[in-house]
């Protein structure tokens, strides 16, 4: 049977034992290279989940977007938006006061024949004209922009 | 359903005065035709007020056209200076209109042979100055335009190409035919920019060119050298453009082809422009059967 005695002399011994210098230094340098591998969010297993949910909508989008049978179009084939393209061209307007300033003119000469005669009565060309207008007649008073007009009319 | 492509009912003819005080010429003439069938005694008188509202209307008139040239933009030198000669004709046309209206209103009395022989003389002095100065100056306006119709006509082919493109990388079932008639609508408006470049040939040739040389007192031969690259280009296609690149070579000769007109030329542009629209509008259909 061991006395205390005893006990307390292993005990002192024991006090002194060291590791061997050699495994201290392995160790240490072992203990210090490790590094931790947590990450911040994605070591966090319910985001891992929702980053690879998100990562596969994504390519499923692009592949529907790149395969799509029915791609997004501009509005270039709306045919009323192509309608008012073409008839808001400023040449239409052009063609226009083309027409309106031959008109014009036929009326400054009727007025100015009017003023020089004093022969000829109700045979004012820019009335007739007008009560022609009013009975729509054609009021046709330059073959060549009429023939411009007819063809930009369908 | 195919949609026709027709002028604007409500055309922008913004010239509210110049429309007014033609409707004053309108009422002025009624007022003199009635006075002469009832062989009133103020048919001297109305004569007298129609000559002023006739005045009061090319007033208007030249004050209208004279904005719309100074508000042309990227004119070149040569360009500037028949612009120039233009502003100062229709200044001269607004000088005459003034001595004009000061006649009729400052004199004591006019009789009636001598308030005709003022409206003869007017009408000749417009037929001989006014007109084919005003000619000249829309002339190269309706270029512009075309020219401005052209290039919208472009942009929208290159969207309308676009579009084709996706169509065809999405594999769909007849696009061929989309891009058979984009083709065709191209050709159309190349047609259309070579007809209107004739115009402007035309234009060059027939007044630019002869401002440059009266202005400059250049030799007739020296002329042709004022001709810019953009307007001198190879001309092709349309029948009307055939018969306008042959009157050069002919001008000398005893053949006598009519040149097409300038505002021909620029019309037959803006038929091919309305056709290429008329194919969009129809590919637009064909883009929708094919989609549903």
């Amino acid at each position: 049977m061991i006395t205390n005695e005893e006990i307390k002399k292993n005990l002192g011994e024991l006090k002194t034992i060291e590791p061997d210098p050699g495994f201290k230094r392995t160790s240490r340098s072992l203990i210090l290279s490790y590094k931790s591998e947590k990450k911040i969010f994605f070591g966090m297993p319910f985001l891992k989940v929702a980053g690879a949910f998100a990562v596969l909508m994504l390519v499923i989008t692009a592949v529907a977007f790149e395969f799509s049978p029915t791609p997004v179009l501009s509005s270039s084939f709306n045919s009323g938006s192509l309608q008012k393209e073409f008839e808001n061209l400023s040449i239409n307007t052009g063609i226009e006061e083309a027409k309106y300033r031959e008109s014009a003119n036929q009326t400054i000469v009727s007025a100015l024949n009017e003023i020089e005669n004093t022969n000829v009565k109700h045979m004012n060309n820019s009335l007739l004209r007008d009560e022609a207008d009013g009975i729509n007649l054609d009021d046709s008073t330059n073959p060549e922009i009429d023939a411009l007009l007819e063809t930009v009319i369908f | 359903m195919i949609l026709a492509i027709a002028l604007p009912t409500g055309a922008a003819l913004a010239e509210t005065k110049l429309e007014s005080t033609l409707e004053g010429v309108k009422g002025q003439v009624e007022n003199l035709v009635t006075a002469k069938d009832e062989k009133s005694v103020s048919e001297l008188a109305l004569r007298i007020e129609t000559f002023k509202k006739i005045i009061e209307f090319s007033v208007s008139e030249t004050k209208d056209l004279k904005i719309k040239l100074l508000g042309l933009e990227d004119l070149n030198e040569e360009e500037s200076a028949w612009r120039k000669t233009m502003i100062e004709e229709l200044n001269n046309a607004l000088t005459y209109y003034e001595s004009e209206k000061s006649t009729v209103e400052d004199a004591a009395e006019i009789s009636l042979d001598e308030i005709k022989t003022l409206a003869t003389d007017f009408k000749n002095w417009r037929d001989t100055t006014y007109l084919p100065v005003a000619e000249k100056v829309n002339e190269l306006l309706l270029i512009r335009q075309e020219e401005n119709a052209i290039e919208i006509a472009e942009r929208r082919w290159q969207k309308i190409d676009e579009d084709i493109k996706k169509l065809e990388k999405a594999k769909i079932k007849g696009v061929g035919e989309l891009r058979e008639l984009l083709k065709n609508a191209d050709g159309l408006i190349g047609e259309g920019r070579e007809l209107n470049r004739e115009a402007g040939n035309a234009f060059w040739k027939d007044y630019i060119l002869v401002t440059a040389t009266t202005t400059t007192s250049a030799p007739a031969s020296t002329t042709i050298t004022f001709l810019p690259e953009r307007l001198n280009a190879t001309t092709t296609t349309a029948s009307s453009t055939e018969s306008a690149t042959s009157t050069d070579e002919s001008a000398s000769s005893t053949l006598s082809i009519q040149p097409p007109s300038i505002k021909g030329l620029v019309g037959d542009s803006l038929v091919r422009i309305k056709d290429a629209y008329q194919i969009f509008i129809e590919m637009s259909n064909l883009v929708r059967k094919l989609l549903n």
